[in-house]
């Protein structure tokens, strides 16, 4: 173990600081674009027309189930034939970027989809028809009473599985990723590829996901105490 | 290829160099590739699991009737919650690298890849035993224990016909939950050149650029079906065993 060589030295430092920052980067597109898709998709799947319902449990059934590394080889290498088929056009460099952060947050969604819906689905069937005998309308009893309670149940399960996205982002290693744009995974690999020293780029990266993961809990812990998320589900814990 | 050499090859590996095989370690292991060796390393990372996750949540554990009572300081729940807290905020990809080149770089120590891929998993997958095995042990409460004794069963009888059922079904559909994700995960091993079905279908496909689409499809839809037949079973028995644990 030679950190001073491999680690600390003049190029390699500079390319997992990079990488480090990468992960930061990848890791909020990615969690944007899974919350984006995946809460709606759980709202509808929840209350949406029985047609919807049917076709957004596909959706839910078929991105959780789906591995992530056989998923991203795949559109990876098969788009660009599917995208030169449809428009005639080679597809742009750099396209594998894109690409990798829209399947993981798709991977993302589908989770994300099950967490709300399980959130809306804890309420008590009454608390809708206590509201609507109140005289409370549709819009007021899911805005009012359904949105608040699905939240403050589902908050520490998304948070969970955003930290789990961002320890995710890191397969972009088995994808052909322009390498400045890489994580900190990829660049350990990357100075691994340059001088056959795998472990103490390793050893650097592990850390950066313990301290990313340890500050995201915190930052999760601190949200779950805020005022407007205790209720009662969270005196225990 | 023909289709059916694709989903031969893909099922049970390439054919094995006998002379790159590893006397020193068992041999069995090191001879299985594709879908077999998947398999193999889900199963053995599911006992190996099942082992550390058993450890770390004994190590966790503090009785019921001990919680009400103020803090106090257990080294031995500290180191055990550490662990596993340590584990959990690693990716599976770096834990399985780590796995892979620590055992030379430290101790100049040759294991064959199928091995260290199954103590990675095995790692990974006790983490996240040990929270659903702490929830087995505390899901039976001191009262329905105390009532069976009361109603003359022997504390055997109480640990067998009370204790193992109520816990078997909380743990069943989350342990067939974990059982998907270190199947699906053992997809990260292409990047140690661990011959499983992942590995495998790079290589077919990259040996041959025609066969990219077919190749890869074919895999993908290999582990989204064993993944949702998995999941489609714990949802099942979680329908059979609704309402049956609480009462």
């Amino acid at each position: 173990m030679n950190f001073n060589n491999y680690v600390f030295a003049a190029p390699y430092f500079g390319w997992l600081l990079r990488g480090a920052a990468n992960t930061v980067m990848i890791s909020a597109m990615t969690a944007t674009l899974a919350l984006l898709v995946g809460i709606p998709v759980g709202i509808l799947r929840q209350m949406a027309p029985a047609f919807v319902r049917v076709v957004l449990a596909g959706f839910i059934t078929l991105f959780r189930n789906m591995p992530l590394v056989p998923f991203l080889l795949f559109s990876v290498f098969v788009a660009p034939d599917f995208f030169l088929q449809c428009t005639g056009k080679a597809i742009p460099i750099g396209f594998e970027y894109w690409l990798f952060i829209v399947c993981v947050a798709l991977n993302a969604s589908g989770y994300i989809a099950d967490i709300v819906r399980s959130g809306l689905r804890s309420i008590p069937e009454g608390q809708v028809q206590a509201g609507r005998v109140l005289g409370l309308s549709p819009r007021q009893v899911i805005f009012r009473i359904l949105v608040p309670q699905a939240v403050r149940i589902s908050t520490p399960a998304l948070g969970t599985r955003l930290i789990h996205t961002m320890k995710n982002t890191s397969v972009a290693m088995v994808l052909p990723i322009v390498v400045d744009s890489l994580d900190v995974a990829g660049q350990g690999a990357r100075i691994a590829g340059e001088c056959f020293a795998w472990a103490e780029p390793l050893v650097f990266a592990a850390g950066t996901y313990l301290v990313f993961s340890l500050m995201l809990e915190a930052l999760l812990w601190y949200i779950c105490r805020n005022p407007l998320l205790t209720g009662r589900e969270y005196d225990a814990a | 290829m023909t289709p059916p050499e694709i989903l031969r090859t893909l099922v049970f590996g390439f054919p094995v160099i006998k002379e790159c095989l590893d006397t020193a370690w068992p041999i069995f292991i090191q001879s299985l590739g594709g879908l077999m060796l998947s398999f193999f390393i889900t199963i053995g990372s599911l006992i190996g699991g099942a082992i550390l996750g058993m450890i770390l949540a004994l190590m966790r554990f503090t009785p019921v009737e001990e919680q009400a009572k103020r803090f106090r300081f257990r080294p031995v729940v500290l180191i055990g919650s550490s662990v596993e807290w340590f584990i959990r905020g690693l990716p599976i990809m770096i834990i399985v690298l780590l796995f892979n080149y620590l055992p030379f770089a430290l101790f100049k120590l040759r294991v064959p890849g199928a091995i260290l891929a199954v103590g990675a998993f095995s790692l990974y997958g006790g983490a996240y035993f040990s929270g659903v095995f702490l929830g087995g042990l505390r899901c039976v409460s001191s009262d329905l224990r105390n009532a069976s004794r009361v109603l003359g069963l022997s504390s055997l009888q109480t640990l067998i016909h009370i204790r193992i059922p109520i816990a078997v079904r909380t743990m069943l559909p989350a342990l067939l939950g974990i059982t998907v994700t270190l199947f699906k995960d053992s997809s990260v091993l292409v990047v140690v050149a661990v011959p499983e079905l992942m590995y495998t279908a790079r290589q077919m496909a990259f040996s041959s650029p025609s066969d990219y689409a077919p190749v890869l499809g074919t895999t993908l839809l290999l582990y989204w079906i064993i993944a949702t037949m998995i999941s489609g079973l714990a949802r099942l028995l979680e329908q059979h065993w609704d309402g049956a644990v609480s009462r």
